[in-house]
């Protein structure tokens, strides 16, 4: 019995003047699994994303999470409902700390009310429990003893990492990875993956993967789909999908 | 000779003003990483309602009768108003009150006004839009003479004038500097807070910010509104203490003050407007003084801007981060320190 998918799309399009980046794009994201887009370069998997995470409006189509239509929501709707995205080029935010770049991803919104904040310290404390959740994040990453550091001081390695902490400081349901191990050496890599399998079994985060380093990541994901020229060419488990010709063609031929 | 006494008082009252003003500035340029170059219209917003309200507010508390038109006749009853206060205090505060409110509010509501432009439109458009915008005000200002007497300008009553002689020089000090305390403190207290934090999330990478729940609109238009009614409160405080208000006073050059103040000071460190504006106050007033004895070929007005200008590029050309540089700013930093590892203890320092 499978469940119900917890993030669809349907038929969605996308052009960037005359090129057909997205074309028809149909998925499904079933919920605690492991999801992967592969495909070679062009072929459309960050747009995807982009839609996805609410960076790129569709030019038809629609976006279904849990049941709803979240085709139009602005990104911070999304992230309201769970759906947190990193960036395949990492964009920290340059003059915080890390620390204080995953405090940001927060969803306790100590943040929201400037009257609040002036008019009293009850934030303090409650900041105080956000810090040492954040350490706990930063150490499972281990990039901890850059708490302090700028994050445009960091390695583009280190910046990864630290989208990826502020990912999982904002408690997603489903998470969307643009490339999480990329530029990664492939011990952390190996760990990250393991750390999101783990995730996935501990407590049912849904993972949506742009990845293409697959040599590393293809033994630890559920589900994947192949794109090329902006459609699905296949789809199944990691087997069935590397055994397919069209996908063999699509990464071989021209 | 100058008077050393009325020269301090100046200074004073000035840094007060310009503080509320860079402090404004900071919190949307420094932390939010909009580039108000409207400000001198919120400034003028607060002059203005000063200059529009407290003269009528006088004469009928104090039950003249006006004859004559606003525009000739305002400089006269602000006069006569200012007597009237000079012996019924709890009028002129309650005068001040009013206007100082009603500034505020006016202030914000265009904040909020603006936001619509600064939430759809890129940086130098919107540098352009908001320059536009307070020339626009200005000019109406100017032209439309019920409003605040036009090229005339308006006459703005003594608020202070019931304080013993001499000491209501100190008294617009202590006025101008105890509202540039509180403006600073709450730039300092929300630049510190987790509510900065997510304002320099939003300057640094709006898309990664709206990526993790920041609504960027709501973030822009709270902070517009709560700048723009700084700077309005910033222009009461002056318009009071200048004692008249000209709308030709309020052009784009204002604007371009506070910026070099705060560019010169440090953007994004609330310690930076402390001391660019000291910096500018004290070499404006230090050639104003020099005026007196050096000769110049040409207007000796425009010396100082010359001057200024070449002070703005040498910052941005060798400290473009200014002389207190931005840096993270922990919320509650005290409470966790590096060991010498470079881990994170906490209550290790004092």
């Amino acid at each position: 019995m499978v469940d119900d998918p917890l993030l669809r799309t349907v038929d969605l399009e996308k052009h960037f003047g005359g090129v057909k980046a997205l074309d028809g794009v149909s998925i499904e994201v079933e919920p605690a699994k492991v999801t992967m887009l592969i495909g070679p370069n062009g072929s459309g998997k960050t747009t995807l994303i982009n839609v996805v995470g609410g960076a790129l409006r569709p030019d038809g189509g629609k976006v279904l999470y849990r049941d709803e239509d979240i085709t139009y929501l602005p990104p911070h709707e999304r992230y309201r409902r769970g759906i947190v995205r990193t960036f395949q080029v990492p964009k920290p935010f340059r003059s915080l700390s890390v620390l204080e770049n995953l405090l940001v991803a927060s969803r306790a919104g100590l943040d929201t009310s400037a009257a609040k904040i002036l008019l009293s310290t009850d934030w303090a404390k409650k900041e105080e429990e956000l810090i040492e959740k954040a350490f706990r994040i930063l150490e499972l990453l281990n990039i901890d003893h850059l708490w302090d550091t700028r994050a445009d001081q960091l390695s583009g390695g280190q910046m990864k990492l630290l989208e990826m902490g502020r990912a999982l400081m904002s408690e997603p349901s489903l998470l969307l990875l643009d490339e999480p191990v990329a530029g990664v050496n492939p011990t952390l890599a190996h760990d990250i993956m393991s750390h999101i399998v783990k995730l996935r079994d501990e407590i049912g985060l849904t993972f949506l993967i742009v990845e293409h380093r697959l040599d590393i990541t293809l033994q630890y994901v559920d589900r994947v789909y192949a794109m090329h020229q902006g459609r699905v060419i296949s789809h199944g488990t990691p087997e069935e999908v590397m055994s397919d010709p069209k996908v063999v063609e699509a990464y071989l031929g021209d | 000779m100058i008077n050393l006494f009325l020269l301090l008082v100046d200074i004073g009252t000035m840094y007060g003003v310009f503080l509320i003003l860079s402090a404004s500035m900071e919190l949307e340029y420094g932390e939010l990483g909009i580039p108000n170059f409207g400000k001198v219209m919120f400034f003028a917003a607060g002059a203005f309602a000063v200059g529009a309200l407290a003269v009528r507010l006088g004469t009928w508390l104090a039950g003249i009768q006006w004859q004559g038109e606003f525009k000739t006749k305002s400089i006269l009853y602000s006069t006569a108003v200012s007597n009237y206060f000079a012996t019924h205090p709890l009028q002129a505060l309650l005068v001040f009150a009013v206007t100082l409110v009603v500034a505020a509010v006016f202030g914000a509501i265009l904040g909020i006004v603006a936001s619509y432009p600064a939430i759809r439109l890129r940086e130098d458009y919107l540098a352009i839009t908001l320059i536009a915008a307070g020339e626009l005000f200005r000019i109406f200002g100017r032209n439309y003479d019920p409003f605040i007497g036009g090229t005339m300008g308006v006459g703005v009553p003594d608020i202070l004038a019931w304080m013993p002689p001499g000491t209501k020089e100190a008294g617009y000090i202590a006025l101008s500097l105890s509202f540039a305390a509180a403006s600073w403190l709450i730039l300092y207290r929300l630049s510190t807070s987790p509510f900065g934090r997510a304002l320099r999330a939003i300057r640094d990478e709006e898309l990664a910010a709206a990526t993790l729940g920041k609504d960027i609109v709501k973030y822009r238009m709270k902070v517009l509104a709560l700048g723009s009614a700084m700077a309005a409160v910033a222009g009461v405080i002056y318009a009071y203490y200048m004692g008249s208000v000209l709308a030709d006073d309020f052009n784009p050059l204002k604007t371009f003050l506070v910026v070099l103040m705060v560019v010169l000071g440090g953007s994004g460190n609330p310690y930076g407007t402390l001391v660019g504006v000291a910096v500018y106050i004290f070499l404006d007033r230090t050639l104003a003084l020099l005026k007196h004895y050096i000769i110049l070929p040409f207007d000796i007005n425009y010396a100082a801007m010359l001057f200024f200008g070449v002070i703005l590029l040498l910052v941005l050309m060798y400290r473009p981060e200014g002389i207190i540089p931005e840096r993270p700013l922990l919320t509650i930093r005290a409470k966790f320190c590096r060991t010498k590892e470079g881990k994170l203890e906490k209550r290790l320092c004092k």
